[in-house]
């Protein structure tokens, strides 16, 4: 079992390991973050109240975006270079693959976060740095981590990948966008626990179910190469 | 003394789409030998390499790889192979050293180091191997990646096309020093080319793959590698 861990970390580690060598699919994401959040600035010209009731969908769909952009990216490395041919000749299971690229990605997203966290606090001029946010955040991003990796797998084989992927992860990242959203909502709406618990509870049963499900499609999908 | 058979191969189909690429493919290969699998493009060679790492699955058939079924037992099988592709299966921003650090972190029952030094000097890489592998020539990059099928001590070595790209002077440290190596620490090889010459040099074996099947096999007197080997020994001992 602690090889286990060992081995995701492994994984992940070398990932982060080249991207701070190259810092493409960070500068990407968050530009691309970044412009979104001004650009939604500059388009909605309304009170303080509607942004409130806005501003989580703005947020989750710039999360949303960046990651499709950053998944493309992340992908696109690893297979025109043929390197994700030397991962799948290691002696582990595919779920080991299949995790040590969700931490990757899920580590990638989190930085992004919290850069664009406090930027859409001063832009949007609303405190969305809440423990209750940040609790949510951590589930969504590791919802969309795990469905990204797995379509992003199931479609890299296929020429039309870039337009596939987000068509079929939109359909099914859309629960977690939902919960996400319900939850900024509430908070910045200023209302009890009690009123969005249950989003928060729905999303991490859904974290579980998708991993567990993933993990076992992945290895089924890299069966054969 | 019969030797027990390191690859068996039987009746092994293989078809993507509607293109059938191995028919039937009967095989084997006994261990320490070294079998060369001639044949010209799209007959089916890199499908059979890529079948024997486990990295594609037969549509129908057997293979067996130290009596370990390829389907079954992958992930063993994928821990005493190694594998030297067309692509070099390095990451281009690493140095050659961190990838060869990074590959062998999930072989943990060998000395890296001391494993590390003695390929190092037998490719000829000792120079080149902090470098970024992005700065290294094609063939240098190639001599990189059989270092790295190489460095967790393999007891099967499967090298599609290992030549391709190579200039004289690495072919010749490749049939001078890399392959009489092998033998002399009795690795079973299978290997895909298109250069005959090189095959007759190394091979014990030689098959040709013609419509999804061997076509031809035989066994090559060679005694190039038992000679160099033998030489090695003797300016050895005289030193």
């Amino acid at each position: 079992m602690k090889n286990y861990f060992l081995y995701i970390w492994y994984i992940s580690a070398k990932d982060i390991q080249v991207e701070l060598k190259k810092k493409e699919l960070l500068t990407l994401t968050t530009i691309f973050a970044i412009t979104c959040v001004v650009i939604f600035n500059i388009a909605i010209d309304v009170s303080a109240q509607a942004y409130i009731r806005v501003l989580p969908g703005i947020l989750w769909v710039t999360i949303f975006f960046t990651a499709v952009l950053g998944l493309n990216r992340f992908l696109s490395v690893e297979r025109d270079s043929g390197n994700f041919e030397s991962l799948l000749l290691l002696p582990i299971s595919r779920d080991i693959l299949f995790l040590g690229k969700v931490t990757t990605l899920f580590f990638f997203m989190t930085i992004v976060e919290i850069l664009i966290f406090p930027l859409f606090s001063v832009v949007f001029n609303l405190n969305i740095i809440n423990i209750s946010i940040i609790l949510i955040s951590i589930l969504a991003t590791f919802g969309i981590s795990v469905l990204g990796i797995i379509i992003g797998s199931m479609t890299s084989n296929t020429d039309v990948r870039e337009t596939l992927l987000p068509i079929l992860l939109f359909p099914l990242i859309f629960p977690i966008l939902l919960a996400a959203i319900e939850v900024t909502g509430a908070v910045l709406r200023g209302e009890e626990w009690a009123v969005y618990g249950k989003w928060v509870q729905l999303l991490a049963i859904i974290d579980i179910i998708f991993s567990i499900v993933c993990s076992f499609l992945f290895t089924h999908v890299m069966k054969d190469y | 003394m019969i030797s027990k058979s390191a690859i068996e191969i039987s009746n092994v189909n293989k078809s993507f789409g509607s293109k059938k690429i191995l028919n039937d493919l009967l095989m084997t290969i006994k261990s320490s030998e070294r079998y060369v699998l001639l044949g010209s493009n799209g007959s089916g060679k890199t499908t059979l390499a890529k079948l024997l790492t486990t990295l594609h699955v037969p549509d129908k058939g057997k293979i067996l790889l130290n009596g370990n079924d390829s389907i079954k037992d992958a992930e063993h099988i994928r821990s005493f192979i190694g594998y030297v592709g067309h692509n070099s299966l390095l990451y281009g921003d690493l140095s050659a050293y961190d990838n060869l650090r990074f590959f062998s972190n999930f072989y943990p029952k060998f000395d890296f180091e001391k494993q590390f030094d003695y390929l190092s000097h037998l490719l000829n890489l000792s120079h080149l191997i902090n470098q970024k592998v992005n700065k290294l020539s094609h063939g240098e990059r190639k001599r990189v990646s059989i270092m790295k099928a190489m460095i967790t001590n393999p007891s099967i070595l499967i090298m599609d096309e290992p030549d391709a790209g190579l200039d004289s002077n690495s072919l010749d440290n490749l049939r001078n020093s890399f392959f009489p190596d092998l033998v002399s620490r009795n690795i079973t090889v299978f290997m895909t080319t298109h250069n005959t010459e090189l095959a007759i040099s190394i091979a014990s074996v030689i098959g040709i793959l013609h419509q999804g099947q061997i076509g031809f096999e035989t066994r090559v007197a060679n005694q190039f590698l038992e000679i160099i080997k033998k030489y090695k020994s003797m300016d050895t001992n005289q030193s």
